[in-house]
């Protein structure tokens, strides 16, 4: 995966948190786990085009492997809407991810 | 009687170059003359999506600031200020933009190196090429110091190598249009440049998507923003009909905003794959024996560059005439 293509899978997701959180009123507790975690993702992907990231590392192909697998769950889960639960997990997970990827990368000055 | 023989030989050889010295000339304008229209509409072509480039890079950190204050809106939190180095009062902390000022600077400096080589080449392969061609190589050589300056300290900047080309391009035609051989100067400027006007090209593009992506994002969030303030006047047990309108209007400015989203960005890069093919066909000319054949493959490539820079240069106007 090239930095160009992980900031694209992060827009991915953060519109479809985007979608979830239209769903959900504004004082809702899932909605507002929703609006944190889609300012924390919000982030990254600034960090990732401000500064961007080594991709040929072996830890970053690990990370955006798991990544990969992470979306396509999110994927499952979110076709259907009583799995709000299993899909806060998953997007949970996919930040953690992110996180990791974006905290440890070494950046390339551009 | 040796000397009047002589004389007769001299006014002879005059003769001559009398001759032969407009034809010599002619030769050379024709070989630059085939190269003018051509340039001429690469260079205006090129000149545009640069500009594009330039409003795209300009934006990009007001975007950010507007999306931030509207997520601080959306979520009724406070704006904190600071104090910064430069002694100012800051909204926000710079991570909060995209380009700092030095990375910039520093695009700015290399879109500012692109237009002052296509300057360069329109100066060349225009009739009174001798009296420009020198400023215009010296203008690149500025531009360029300008380029190399904002990228001090950037150890592995991507920028950095392309500066170093475009210098050598301008020290040579300098040299070359001082000895008065203007065609190969321009034959020169055309095939030295091809690498470093890819590279460059290229990472105009990367950052064109970059900024394509992010943008994706920060339009989302009004639009989610407009959408939940309606669905809670809804919800209410007697939702104001006037209220409803107001919020439906919002909901279809942000949408209208998303629906602009690809145009200057997507435009834009589009343009810089023709740009590519049209400098790329630019350079096989300048290497051909330039017979009228070797000329069609780059008006063909020209002329699919002039109609997607006219594609950004709309887009640049629908960009000017939105309020941002």
């Amino acid at each position: 995966m090239t930095n160009i293509e992980l900031i694209r899978l992060i827009g991915d997701v953060i519109i479809k948190i985007d979608v979830r959180r239209c769903m959900l009123d504004r004082e809702n507790k899932d909605r507002k786990l929703l609006d944190d975690i889609r300012d924390e993702l919000d982030t990254y992907q600034r960090k990732l085009v401000r500064n961007g990231i080594e991709a040929g590392t072996e830890r970053f192909k690990e990370h955006t492997e798991s990544l990969k697998q992470v979306n396509e769950e999110l994927d499952r889960t979110s076709k259907e809407i009583k799995k709000t639960a299993q899909q806060l997990e998953t997007i949970a997970k996919f930040v953690d991810i992110v996180g990791k990827i974006v905290e440890t990368a070494i950046p390339v000055l551009v | 009687m040796s000397n009047i023989f002589k004389n007769r030989k001299t006014r002879n050889v005059h003769k001559l170059l009398c001759l032969m010295l407009p034809t010599l000339l002619l030769v050379g304008c024709v070989n630059t003359a085939a190269y003018r229209e051509p340039i001429t509409r690469f260079q205006e072509a090129s000149a545009v999506v640069i500009e594009g480039v330039r409003v795209e890079c300009g934006l990009a950190n007001k975007r950010e600031r507007n999306a931030e204050i509207d997520r601080l809106v959306a979520r009724r939190e406070k704006i904190y200020t600071r104090y910064s180095d430069d002694k100012e009062m800051l909204l926000f902390k710079e991570e909060k933009c995209i380009f700092s000022g030095k990375a910039l600077a520093a695009r700015m400096n290399a879109l500012d190196a692109l237009d002052k080589h296509g300057r360069l080449l329109l100066a060349l392969a225009s009739s009174d090429a001798p009296t420009k061609a020198k400023d215009a190589a010296n203008l690149l050589g500025d531009a360029v110091k300008g380029l190399a300056s904002s990228l001090e300290g950037e150890k592995n900047s991507a920028f950095k190598n392309t500066s170093e080309g475009f210098m050598k391009i301008a020290a040579e035609v300098i040299e070359l249009v001082l000895n008065g051989d203007i065609r190969q100067a321009l034959d020169r400027a055309v095939i030295l440049s091809e690498g470093d006007v890819l590279v460059l090209s290229n990472l105009i593009k990367e950052d064109m998507i970059r900024l394509y992506e992010r943008q994706r994002v920060v339009l989302n969030d009004p639009r989610v923003s407009a959408i939940t303030e309606y669905n809670d006047e809804v919800e209410k047990p007697n939702p104001s009909i006037e209220r409803l309108q107001k919020l439906a209007s919002e909901i279809k400015k942000t949408e209208d905003t998303w629906d602009s989203l690809p145009l200057t960005v997507g435009a834009t890069q589009s343009a810089f794959d023709a740009m590519d093919q049209a400098h790329r066909q630019l350079a096989c000319y300048a290497k051909s024996s330039k017979n009228p054949q070797d000329l069609e493959g780059l008006t063909e490539a020209i002329d699919t560059f002039i109609t997607r820079a006219k594609v950004v240069a709309d887009a640049i106007k629908t960009i000017r005439g939105v309020k941002e």
